[in-house]
């Protein structure tokens, strides 16, 4: 407990210094998160019986709450929070897809028939390597689509999270969808 | 579709104009756009192509399964046979293996995706090695795991046959009897799993077989701890139990997602009990007293073992009461000294001392009827004539106003001054009661008054029950612990030593009470004459004797861990010292949890060891954790707590970090006079620790009130004949001196050395102290008295240089340059 308890971080430092453009604390904090939001998922997988689904709503939102409870965040922070997590929520969903892909590829004949593209969970993957893409040109993009396609936040709850109207999260949405739409063609 | 990051601005931009556009006037605004940038038009045209409504509108599902497993399928070298079932953590399958090698079959369980990662790390092998190691036929074996060629990872595991333990006793229509000894077998079976340190945590019906012979067979031991992997449990903001948690069967903290220990699984147990005795008729009192125990919210308030679970169940077997039993009483009683200031301290300490008292010594193996009696008459005493002074919602007593700020040091002194006489013909109730009674001043410091009591109370058991009978040995030991307190350690050896020949006499050398004594006895050669050698050899020896009957992890055995460790600290064997710290933290972390009062002392003794050691960014990581957890477990005002403050304040101040240490002791030790009182020795070592800080701060005035209010507690709390006492006269009387108040600390330095010749201490403090007031004779005109006596002390002080704890060397250098000063 010794190190645990004297490194614990502090959700809400490590935001303020993300938001100040510290490299390092944004990598701290989305580890922090990763790693949160993964135990939650796991914890969510067991509790829902058909074991198929991943609630990444609930998830983020639950992540939120603990830590706020926990008096790690502050309420004040729950926008920056959220943007930061949905962030974390894409890789645990990507990674979460890439271990059952490698498996299935592995399984061998049974895959020789399946059409790769076909598989639902493999829009995943490739809405994933768009974003990369995207990420060239507007990070706010990438934000939204996280927040909305990852994380399955709602139109208001973005819009306060990257501090701009309903309307523009309305608009970067729209925009987001059409170029990975082309992007996923 | 790579967008060139020049020209998205513009893209953008064109994006906005087209959907703000009415969809009649798209058309048309194109062929503007067309003439403006004719290289954006293919790729706008493109991205314009508006996607279907419910792209990306929902995550898709997962499937967690990763593959379909069939029968006849390979993992290793077993061969599928059939799907067994699912649960929360992947897939079980019914195999055999395919070569023929071995003609058994075993339980193949297949994770699902998600906890792959938590099977490859490196705990992977160790934990494998733990639990293919219980080796219990009530314990369905793991035999292996491995990785089939398709990257799967698999546990194999022995396949049981048999049914759930509640379906069995209902298909059989058992009764009582019969469902309790199918119970003591589960009881016994987690016990032997909790002595190897494997902790179940996912105990319910399924997981619990009876054989078609009708064996019970634990299955899935470990394995739920063995998945979920280290990493959840790393820091406290992740802390999540990444486990199928049982309705009903799962413990609070496992839910709220906490530390979880081998509590958790006497949790689940109890509501196995509950479930299996539902319905029978014979379900008595006492059975539904065990499960709740058993199902109390609070881990530390359970029953601490499956152990003690089985004992207090065999006690209902054989009709004797249970140690549930008196719980409502014994609860009140706590609530009662916690709502006393003087005794908020002790509280903790009170109940133990009382369920020590009237508990243990209650139930040893006597006649049913006559114990129930006993328990009964002692329960109305501590109700009426105790509890009712309070008023805590009870009657008051026969002419008694209840007094809700009355003192349990007031309720103590009536409750036994009406025991005399009381029981004439009862003898063990009286006994009983004065041994609680006498336990409790104990605990508040009242030490002569609980010479007293214990006294009383082993004079009647000795004519009652004799000189060798078990309760009579618990009121020599309970009394020795008292002499201990007070000091009294040729009383207290003269004691232990007798208790131990009467054990040693019947055979019982190996007793409990028995193993209690020798660590008493090597806690008193430490205390009283520093004899730090003889107490490391008792320990190791009884360490040898606690480890083979109790095993490693039993509380007796882990204190005594603790003790050596402390000793081996104080001979300078650091090394040695830090070792077995180090391996009694992680024990008791194991065993009891991070967070358990047994487990921060041994964490705040390492603190302590790397603090004299000079360590002192290892000492603050350590006594910081220990603060923290206690802070959290016992909160703020918690005695633990303080002490640990106190400490932690003490390391700052070595360190010269004297913001930081004042910071902590002024609120330790107002928090401590507040909440304790100036009488309570703990305050007192944090009104020490600050005027200390104080003097070393040169904050002299501060300093010499602080000790004044010090000197005036220790006189109430002690009187003149103590060495605490005489301490402080010591710490006064240099204060006084830099002052330039020589006479004051004349008087005050004559004081503690006459006490320090009178009882012959020889330790370096007395020579110190012999060396201030030589100065301050000098001083004060008596030249040659002064010189003579600097001079020597001086050289007292330099023979035992080496002795000088490292946080005090400073005082050398005082003591130096007072002893060639006023020449």
């Amino acid at each position: 407990m010794g190190q645990a308890m004297a490194n614990s971080p502090d959700i809400t430092e490590l935001l303020a210094a993300a938001k100040s453009g510290d490299a390092n604390a944004e990598a701290q904090l989305f580890s922090v998160l990763y790693t949160d939001l993964r135990q939650l998922a796991h914890q969510r997988l067991q509790r829902s019986k058909p074991c198929t689904l991943i609630e990444t709503t609930a998830l983020v939102h639950e992540a939120y709450l603990r830590l706020n409870r926990a008096g790690y965040l502050r309420v004040t922070d729950r926008g920056h929070f959220l943007a930061y997590a949905a962030r974390a929520m894409r890789s645990i969903v990507v990674d979460l897809v890439r271990k059952r892909g490698s498996a299935q590829r592995d399984d061998g004949e049974l895959d020789a028939l399946a059409d790769p593209a076909s598989a639902p969970e493999n829009e995943i993957l490739r809405v994933d390597q768009a974003l990369a893409e995207l990420a060239l040109v507007s990070d706010r993009l990438v934000k939204v689509v996280e927040m909305r396609y990852f994380a399955g936040m709602k139109e208001t709850e973005i819009a306060e999270a990257l501090s701009v109207t309903e309307r523009t999260v309305r608009r970067d949405w729209d925009k987001a969808r059409m170029l990975l739409a082309a992007s996923l063609k | 579709m790579a967008i060139d990051p020049e020209v998205w601005p513009v893209l953008s931009r064109l994006m906005d104009e087209w959907m703000d556009l009415p969809e009649d006037r798209r058309a048309e605004w194109l062929g503007t756009v067309e003439a403006e940038h004719p290289a954006l038009l293919p790729l706008l045209r493109d991205l314009l192509k508006q996607p279907k409504p419910e792209f990306l509108d929902a995550l898709p599902q997962i499937d967690i399964e990763r593959g379909a497993l069939a029968a006849g399928m390979l993992a290793g070298p077993y061969r599928l046979e059939r799907e067994l079932g699912r649960g929360g953590m992947g897939v079980v399958w019914l195999a055999a293996r395919a070569d023929g090698a071995v003609n058994r079959n075993v339980a193949l369980k297949f994770p699902f995706i998600h906890l792959y990662d938590e099977m490859q790390r490196n705990r992977f092998a160790r934990e494998r090695e733990i639990l293919a190691r219980l080796e219990d036929a009530r314990i369905a074996r793991l035999y292996d795991a491995g990785i089939s060629k398709e990257g799967r990872p698999y546990l194999v595991l022995e396949y049981v046959e048999g049914e759930p333990i509640t379906a069995y006793c209902e298909r059989l229509n058992l009764g009582t009897r019969g469902r309790l000894a199918l119970f003591l077998e589960v009881l016994r079976a987690v016990q032997y799993a909790h002595s190897n340190l494997v902790v179940h945590r996912d105990l319910k019906p399924s997981n619990i077989l009876v054989t078609k012979d009708g064996q019970v067979r634990l299955l899935d031991f470990g394995i739920a701890k063995f998945l979920e992997g280290g990493e959840a449990a790393e820091t406290e903001v992740t802390r999540v139990e990444g486990r199928a948690l049982t309705p009903g069967y799962a413990s609070p903290e496992q839910v709220r997602g906490e530390a979880i220990t081998t509590a958790a699984d006497v949790y689940s147990l109890g509501v196995l009990l509950r479930n299996l005795l539902q319905g029978q008729e014979a379900m008595r009192g006492d059975l539904d007293t065990i499960v709740l125990k058993a199902v109390r919210a609070e881990a530390r308030e359970r029953y601490p073992t499956a152990d003690a679970f089985a004992q207090d169940i065999e006690r209902y077997r054989n009709g004797q009461p249970v140690m549930a039993r008196p719980d409502s009483t014994w609860y009140r009683l706590r609530k009662f000294v916690l709502r006393n200031k003087l005794a908020v301290a002790a509280a903790a300490a009170v109940v133990l001392a009382v369920g020590a008292g009237a508990g243990i010594s209650l139930w040893q193996k006597r006649r049913a009827d006559t114990e129930a009696a006993t328990a009964r008459a002692v329960s109305e005493f501590l109700e009426k004539d105790l509890l009712s002074q309070a008023g805590s919602g009870t009657q008051a007593g026969q002419g008694n106003r209840p007094d809700p700020d009355i003192k349990i040091r007031t309720a103590l002194d009536r409750a036994a001054a009406r025991l005399d006489g009381k029981f004439p013909a009862q003898p063990a109730v009286e006994a009983a009661l004065r041994q609680t009674i006498g336990d409790t001043y104990r605990e508040l410091g009242l030490y002569s008054e609980s010479e007293r009591q214990l006294n009383r109370a082993l004079e009647v058991r000795r004519k009652a029950l004799g000189a060798a009978h078990r309760d009579t040995l618990h009121t020599m030991g309970r009394l020795a612990e008292t002499y201990q307190s007070e000091g009294k350690y040729a009383a207290a050896e003269t004691l232990l030593q007798n208790l131990l020949e009467l054990e040693r006499r019947d055979g019982r050398q190996e007793s409990r009470e028995a193993m209690d004594a020798t660590h008493s006895l090597a806690s008193i050669a430490v205390l009283n004459r520093a004899d730090y050698k003889g107490a490391e050899d008792r320990y190791r020896q009884l360490l040898d004797m606690q480890k083979r009957v109790l095993g490693e992890n039993d509380l007796s055995t882990l204190a005594t861990m603790n003790d050596l460790a402390s000793v081996l600290g104080r001979e300078g064997k650091a090394a040695q010292a830090e070792e077995l710290y180090r391996k009694v933290v992680e024990l008791k972390r194991r065993a009891l949890g991070e967070d358990h009062p047994s487990t921060l002392i041994s964490m705040n003794g390492l603190g302590v060891l790397y603090r004299n050691q000079g360590k002192y960014p290892e000492a603050e990581t350590w006594l910081r954790a220990a603060l923290e957890g206690r802070k959290r477990v016992m909160g703020a005002t918690h005695r633990d707590t303080l002490a640990s403050m106190n400490g932690l304040g003490l390391l700052y101040m070595v360190e010269g970090r004297y913001a930081d240490s004042e910071a902590l002791l002024t609120e330790a030790a107002g928090t401590a006079g507040r909440v304790l009182g100036d009488t309570n020795p703990d305050a007192q070592s944090c009104l020490n620790n600050l005027a200390e800080l104080y003097a070393r701060e040169a904050k002299w005035r501060q300093s010499a009130a602080t000790y004044q209010r010090l000197l005036e507690a220790r006189l109430r709390t002690y009187g003149e004949d103590s060495p605490y006492t005489a301490g402080t006269w010591g710490s006064l009387g240099d204060v006084d001196l830099q002052l330039g108040d020589y006479a004051e600390a004349g008087i005050m330095l004559r004081r503690a050395v006459d006490h320090y010749q009178k009882h012959k201490v020889e330790g370096w403090r007395r020579y110190y102290i012999e060396c201030l007031l030589g100065a301050c004779l000098t001083r004060q005109g008596k030249r040659a008295e002064g010189t003579a006596m600097r001079a020597a002390a001086y050289r007292g002080l330099l023979a035992r240089k080496e002795s000088v704890p490292s946080e005090y060397r400073l005082y050398l250098g005082r003591a130096a340059t007072l002893a060639q000063a006023t020449k």
